[in-house]
């Protein structure tokens, strides 16, 4: 269950750096080809933004922005997968965890590709712990609230 | 009233072969052997001959029923021994959550690393 949402400025406000879709000569840090086939380079985006954190050939807002990113990401799947469930089997546990990654590559792409986007909001869980989650700022910032 | 039947136990064979031994231990002391004494010692002595032989049986069965499930046991230790390896080997070939998590915290770990050195 989400709460009011409260600004976390540590991706949105600072960046004025958006990861790039189609991969260039000089350039592999992207999902798509030119020729709009996927790029089988990486597994996935978070594969992708863990190497080029250290590419130290890489700029450092851009490698800063994927460190951000990654941070958050990595926070949100240890918190499924640390997150104390007596009452859950195995199962259920392991199925969590994996929607936990699912849905956390979902934010690492809105964050990457669309930073203007990403709106953080404290999610409660039923027995009262918090974690910041990303949602997307034109359904769910302060304006959307306004119109 | 309904009649109750009681159950009683039986002597052992272990009792009923001690009884027979003692039966022939006196008979042996005996000064004067007459042919009932002769029948009765034959009759003795088959008595013994057959409780040795049940005893034998009783054991023996004793030692096949735990060996089978001794053999058992064995057969559920191999079963699991197998179950584990394969558990172990799943886990193994399994991406694991924690070993990309931790791919994620090393990788960050050398940006900051990195960050620092050129400040």
């Amino acid at each position: 269950m989400k709460s009011a949402g409260c600004m976390h400025g540590r991706v949105q406000s600072e960046t004025t750096f958006t990861g790039r879709k189609i991969v260039a000569p000089d350039y592999p840090y992207a999902p798509f080809n030119e020729d709009g086939t996927e790029n089988t380079r990486w597994k996935n985006l978070v594969e992708m933004l863990t190497e080029l954190v250290v590419d130290e050939s890489r700029p450092a807002d851009e490698r800063g922005r994927a460190a951000e990113i990654l941070k958050y990401y990595a926070e949100y799947v240890k918190h499924a997968s640390e997150h104390h469930r007596p009452e859950a089997c195995q199962e259920e546990i392991e199925s969590d965890i994996r929607l936990a990654e699912a849905s956390g590559e979902f934010d690492v792409g809105r964050m990457w590709f669309k930073p203007d986007d990403v709106w953080f909001q404290t999610a409660t869980a039923k027995d009262g712990t918090t974690q910041q989650v990303v949602v997307s700022k034109k359904y769910h910032g302060p304006q959307a609230h306004q119109s | 009233m309904e009649e109750t039947h009681k159950r009683f136990r039986g002597k052992s064979l272990a009792v009923q072969l001690q009884v027979a031994l003692r039966d022939a231990e006196a008979l042996q002391k005996l000064e004067t052997t007459d042919d009932a004494t002769i029948s009765r010692m034959k009759l003795v002595q088959s008595r013994i001959s057959s409780l040795t032989l049940m005893m034998n049986r009783k054991r023996a069965d004793q030692v096949h029923k735990l060996n089978e499930q001794l053999k058992s046991a064995k057969s559920e230790i191999e079963r699991l021994k197998l179950e584990i390896e394969s558990l172990t080997a799943a886990l193994a070939a399994k991406p694991s959550t924690i070993s990309q998590v931790s791919a994620i915290e090393q990788a960050l770990a050398k940006f900051e690393a990195s960050k620092g050195g050129k400040l």
